[in-house]
């Protein structure tokens, strides 16, 4: 790889990216210091996780899938992953750069979590333990980041940090499925399958975060040719595969079952966004299995896009999904309810998009990300 | 060591929303974001329509989903008492518990106002709590979130805990009409204009709330998510009915 070119995108990436981050950020910023919450369109009566939810949760869970695509090449001495590790180790940061500030600009107090959910010990919440996860993990990723991927070609990853990041970031994606898949009253969350799903499609994320960058980067060795035109978009595959198996089984059940709360997908079936999501599923699963496609970058880029997109749009269902119920919520008891992100929740998605991108950027910029670990 | 309960009779509640203005007022709720709720929908469809209604307090589940969704212990449940209630001190406006409880009664105070125009405008909140209403109950205790919403937090009914926590040791029930317990009543309790809520210990096999549940048969809402609530419902058939199902329409 040419470095000095890498460097050369890296500062002009970085750029757009801060210009990005400042004009999205202040835009929500003036807008919760004007309105508060109510800036978003979530409401005591209606939803409560809106996109800025959907936005946190698709970027930590696809930072936790970059975390396990980093690991494993040095924890099970997989050589197909070893090409993208040390980007794979930056990307995972940036995304959880991105996710705690879509947070942050969600939570009613912020700066009361940081020692409220430490200090007080709610061992049965798994919420506390995904936050002890994401603590550990954050800080494996900053270990191998300083001292691995910023400290040249030749240095090579601790394999402990290594097994304790691959350790907390599974941990991260079941105890962040958990809240979900126990809620007995939510039909469409409540499953033991949700976990499992959660694992799948974090890996599938977080490998087409690594691909997908890994070909933007350009130029690349040869062993990093041979990976991202071979072994690796073999793997997208099958897990896009187990994906819209997982779609699809899902919906299958959800449409015939006579359980109060399941008529969810009967909404979500009749939505646009649905089919696009189960299009470019497909779209992307014959990219990446054709082996003529397989060998064309372009086309590369344009699979992992479309299963980026893909990923989204089922986070989005599932999040919001599961809420449509109100159960026993208000002074009438509604059918559905109704919901649509405020221009201040578009707005929050772009922000973290552009600061996870600076992140990035930043570290393309300054270190050499691509090559053998 | 009291459980409290409430029995809430369907075959002679009215839908007069006496309870919900009763909390209200209590509680210095916001417009809308009612504690005490009663839900009015319809069943059927014309000419074989009935209009139905179903009050709805936080049922302080003996297995709270709530408690165990709180990543900082904000949510809780007390032993002393069965309360379920929440530490506004703790609490970090995550939601995590609104979106565990299967009842809805949980709010947030820093979204859109639930009814328009949005009065805390015109009764702006001091000292980080939500509004500033004209009239405001003397209790404040926010460690048991009792008192006016700060921002940023989330907020529910808390069974009067103000008053029942004073209640005298060893007492079965807490009945507007006995002189002696009045004080202590629940304001749903003691406003409803056709008695058709009890409140009492659970543990104590001589309270009234035991004998109705036993004799009428008393049922929990939506048992089966495990929570076991410690408010049940008596029905006969009455107009009053637990909402069935999603095909019931908005009245």
């Amino acid at each position: 790889m040419n470095s000095a070119t890498t460097s050369r995108g890296g500062t002009g990436g970085f750029l757009a990216g801060i210009v990005g981050l400042v004009i999205t950020g202040a835009f929500v910023v003036w807008q919760l210091a004007a309105q508060g919450h109510a800036a978003f369109n979530t409401t005591s009566l209606g939803l409560m996780w809106g996109l800025p939810i959907v936005t946190y949760d698709f970027l930590l869970m696809s930072s936790a899938g970059l975390g396990i695509v980093a690991a494993l090449g040095t924890v099970f001495g997989l050589p197909a992953f070893r090409p993208l590790a040390r980007r794979a180790v930056w990307l995972a940061l940036a995304l959880l750069v991105g996710a705690g500030a879509a947070l942050f600009f969600e939570l009613g107090s912020p700066l009361r979590a940081l020692w409220a959910i430490p200090l007080n010990f709610q061992v049965a919440s798994p919420l506390f333990w995904k936050v002890i996860g994401v603590v550990v993990y954050a800080i494996c990723l900053i270990l191998l980041a300083s001292g691995w991927v910023a400290k040249g070609a030749d240095a090579k990853p601790s394999s402990g940090v290594s097994v304790v990041a691959l350790v907390a970031a599974v941990f991260v994606i079941f105890t962040g499925s958990l809240l979900f898949a126990t809620l007995s009253m939510r039909p469409f969350w409540f499953s033991g399958e949700v976990p499992v799903m959660f694992l799948v499609e974090s890996v599938l994320a977080g490998l087409a975060f690594a691909l997908l960058f890994t070909h933007l980067a350009g130029t690349p060795d040869e062993a990093t040719r041979a990976a991202v035109s071979g072994p690796l978009p073999r793997l997208v595959a099958l897990l896009i595969a187990i994906q819209l198996a997982f779609v699809l089984g899902r919906m299958v059940v959800g449409l015939a079952a006579n359980l109060d709360g399941m008529q969810v997908w009967q909404t979500i079936v009749a939505s646009p966004a649905f089919w696009i999501q189960i299009a470019f599923l497909a779209v992307a699963l014959w990219l990446t299995s054709s082996p003529g496609m397989r060998a064309s970058g372009s086309m590369q880029v344009a699979a992992l896009l479309l299963l980026l997109i893909a990923l989204f749009l089922g986070k989005y269902e599932f999040v919001i999904g599961g809420q449509l119920v109100p159960l026993f919520k208000g002074s009438w008891a509604h059918g559905l309810i109704q919901y649509s992100p405020s221009t201040t929740e578009w707005a929050l998605l772009a922000m973290a998009g552009f600061l996870a991108y600076a992140v990035y950027a930043f570290g393309a910029a300054r270190f050499r990300l691509g090559g053998a670990a | 060591m009291a459980k409290w309960g409430m029995v809430i009779d369907l075959d002679k509640c009215t839908g007069c929303q006496a309870c919900t203005t009763a909390c209200a007022m209590e509680n210095s709720r916001l417009p809308g974001e009612n504690w005490q709720d009663v839900l009015f929908y319809s069943e059927g469809r014309f000419p074989n329509v009935s209009i139905k209604w179903f009050p709805r307090p936080c049922m302080h589940c003996e297995h709270p989903s709530c408690v165990s969704a709180c990543p900082t212990r904000a949510t809780y449940k007390e032993a002393e008492g069965g309360f379920v209630l929440i530490d506004w001190n703790k609490c970090i406006g995550c939601k995590a518990c609104m979106v565990a409880c299967p009842y809805g009664v949980r709010f947030y105070t820093d979204e859109r106002p639930v009814v328009a125009p949005d009065i805390r405008g015109v009764f702006p909140g001091k000292d980080g709590r939500s509004w500033s209403p004209p009239y405001r109950g003397p209790q404040d205790d926010p460690s048991h979130g009792v008192g006016i919403q700060p921002n940023g937090v989330v907020s529910k009914c808390t069974f009067c805990y103000h008053k029942v926590s004073k209640a005298p040791k060893g007492v079965a029930d807490l009945d507007e009409h006995d002189p002696a317990t009045k004080e202590f009543t629940p304001a749903c309790v003691r406003m409803c204009p056709p008695k058709a809520r009890y409140f009492g210990d659970l543990d104590n096999p001589a309270s009234t709330v035991n004998k109705l549940i036993a004799d009428k048969r008393g049922t929990r809402l939506l048992d089966h998510t495990g929570n076991k609530p410690q408010v049940y419902y008596l029905s006969g058939g009455a107009a009053a009915a637990v909402p069935s199902s999603r095909e019931t329409n908005k009245a």
